[in-house]
């Protein structure tokens, strides 16, 4: 108790000592189903978050630990009878154990192992002829099946012509070399049109504030005018990962989840003495004087958002490496948090910004930015791009007297590694 | 109800069971209701009030850890949820009636010396103080809620509101003037 308090807050606060007032006990319910709608709301947040997380894994890991995309089948050695063994079959029938040995090649174990090649392995016509693969200096096995033909295509792949013996180049059917060559079948053309892209978006912007001033919904016209004039200057950034699904190297279409903020330093430095008082018709009908309070306030004001971003891009290859990439598209953005001081138009009050209820919990924004990007051996494309991203809306509700409304010019960093298909 | 039962019913709570939340809103409901009703202007918004604060109270039960009684951590839980009810009005104007005589603005030392006054405050009941509290504006009801009846400080107070301390006096004082001025008009006493 300090010594201010006077005989009129001990006499309050000794008649509402024990106060209490009626409640209808059936508002429990009202209470449980608002308790059980939030954990609804819990729970599907958290499953969205782990569904996100997991895909991410499981294509990470199935990216990993699959072996199957086409390249790795080529030129990786593949296993006899479907085993895991160091041991691979080489280009002259022989089998080469890890330990350096040579075994020939028994036909009867000869079976490419199942599924998994014959699908990726490029099929050729069915021989109705076999012929023996000649001895050289050490024995050689006999070519008994179209199966072993098949063989040829995958060793091949990756081993220069040049180094192998004459007479094996002697045995390999120039239709076979020449197959190599071949367009490969439409389905799985169909497939590496598409490729998914991850990525990391850094976009820092200057930010401008169009602040607006709604004068049917504005009580104190008067008073407002004395911070209107308030100095301000912005900045903002938008980033964030993204996931992208890329069409011929060419078209994208990109989503992702993106922070971001709006932020305008502000001057204020103001005081007051009146406040206005209002009638049932919400109108001012005078200012009751007040003992004069002084407002003083250099700082930040930001909003900060977290979004998602719906874009449609393109890029245009000047050659393999470098080009020009523009996109656009909507941000779907959910309040996360506001900060700073603001001056409340009505009652020209300081007000904590992230207080104010009247900002809109939900807006929706576009983007739009063009660039040069440039692309790795790696498989990694960084682009550099002028960028511009603006709201839709006020970033206050309709009730609110000011409307705000936030844009952002600035360069937008991207980092994009290719995970998977495009033309690699 | 003992320590024991007290416990175990915040333990449930904890627990986020249904039948722990039932009993502790029960237990608490009219008491909690009461501050709603010292900060709201009308009972319906104080309902409302009630409502969200048990919620809040069930969602940051796992944070009370019993250094404070649970009656005063539910009071400061309850309280911030009105402030930031009232917040949420689109205007923090005056809102007197048209019709209401002019509150006549005198220095507060001529008001708060007033036996007079303070004995018809002790004699009136509960309900008429609390009446006459609900027709202040939202920040001076807040005010001399705050700093009267929860005996928060103008320190406490200035960062619950996010004014200065100075702001917090000066609004103290207007709201005191103001309790009166109305308590005077209404209750036939000579202003």
């Amino acid at each position: 108790m300090d010594r201010e308090r006077l005989n009129i807050d001990k006499i309050l606060q000794e008649k509402f000592k024990d106060f209490k007032g009626e409640i209808p006990l059936s508002d429990w319910g009202l209470i449980e189903q608002k308790l059980q709608k939030r954990k609804r709301r819990l729970i599907l947040w958290w499953a969205s978050v782990l569904l996100f997380v997991g895909a991410a894994v499981s294509f990470i890991a199935y990216e990993k630990y699959s072996g199957i995309t086409e390249n790795s089948v080529i030129n990786k050695p593949t296993s006899i009878s479907g085993e895991t063994s160091t041991t691979k079959p080489s280009v002259d029938g022989l089998i080469e154990h890890s330990d350096g040995s040579v075994e020939k090649k028994d036909n009867s174990r000869t079976q490419i192992s199942d599924n998994h090649s014959t699908k990726n392995v490029v099929k050729y016509p069915e021989r109705s002829h076999t012929k023996k693969i000649p001895a050289v200096d050490h024995n050689l096995p006999e070519v008994t099946s179209s199966k072993q033909l098949e063989m040829f295509p995958i060793s091949l792949k990756g081993k220069s012509v040049k180094n192998m013996s004459p007479e094996i180049l002697n045995e390999v059917y120039l239709s076979d070399l020449l197959a190599l060559n071949k367009p490969q079948p439409k389905s799985e053309i169909k497939s590496r049109k598409l490729a998914l892209e991850l990525g990391l978006n850094i976009a820092p912007a200057i930010g401008i504030e169009n602040l607006d001033i709604n004068n049917s919904k504005l009580l104190n016209k008067y008073y407002f005018s004395t911070i209107d004039g308030a100095s301000s200057a912005g900045n903002g950034f938008n980033n964030g990962l993204n996931v992208q699904i890329t069409y011929t190297d060419k078209f994208y279409f990109r989503s992702g989840i993106y922070a971001q903020n709006y932020s305008v330093s502000r001057n204020y430095d103001y005081y007051i003495d009146s406040v206005p008082r209002v009638n049932t018709y919400n109108e001012i009908d005078d200012y009751i004087p007040i003992d004069r309070e002084f407002y003083l306030y250099k700082g930040k004001t930001s909003i900060k958002y977290i979004s998602i971003p719906l874009l449609l891009g393109n890029r245009t290859y000047f050659n393999s490496k470098w080009g020009l990439e523009s996109k656009l598209g909507l941000n779907v953005s959910r309040l996360l948090s506001s900060s700073g001081m603001f001056a409340n138009p009505t009652d020209i009050r300081l007000e904590d910004l992230n207080r104010n209820r009247n900002i809109k919990k939900w807006n929706l924004g576009a983007s739009v930015s063009t660039g040069i990007f440039y692309k790795t051996k790696n498989n990694i494309i960084f682009t550099a791009e002028p960028n511009f991203n603006m709201m839709f809306g006020s970033a206050y509700d309709s009730k609110y007297p000011l409307s705000s409304k936030n844009y952002n010019y600035g360069i937008n960093i991207n980092v994009n590694y290719i995970l998977k298909g495009g033309k690699l | 109800m003992n320590n024991k039962e007290l416990y175990e019913i915040i333990e449930g709570c904890k627990q986020n069971d249904r039948q722990a939340q039932k009993l502790l809103f029960e237990m608490f409901s009219e008491r909690m209701m009461g501050v709603c009703l010292r900060y709201s202007n009308s009972y319906e918004s104080a309902r409302d009030m009630a409502q969200e604060g048990f919620i809040k109270v069930f969602t940051k039960m796992k944070s009370f850890k019993g250094n404070s009684a649970l009656e005063t951590w539910m009071t400061r839980i309850f309280i911030n949820t009105c402030l930031t009810n009232l917040n949420k009005k689109e205007n923090k104007v005056y809102h007197l009636d048209i019709n209401d005589p002019v509150v006549a603005v005198k220095t507060e030392a001529a008001i708060v010396e007033d036996e007079e006054v303070e004995e018809t405050l002790r004699s009136l009941p509960v309900e008429k103080i609390l009446h006459y509290i609900s027709l202040l504006p939202d920040i001076y009801r807040q005010i001399i809620n705050m700093y009267s009846i929860d005996g928060l400080s103008h320190q406490q107070i200035a960062e619950e509101l996010d004014i200065q301390v100075g702001s917090s006096k000066s609004r103290l004082s207007r709201a005191r003037v103001l309790l009166i001025e109305l308590i005077k008009e209404n209750e036939d006493l000579i202003g």
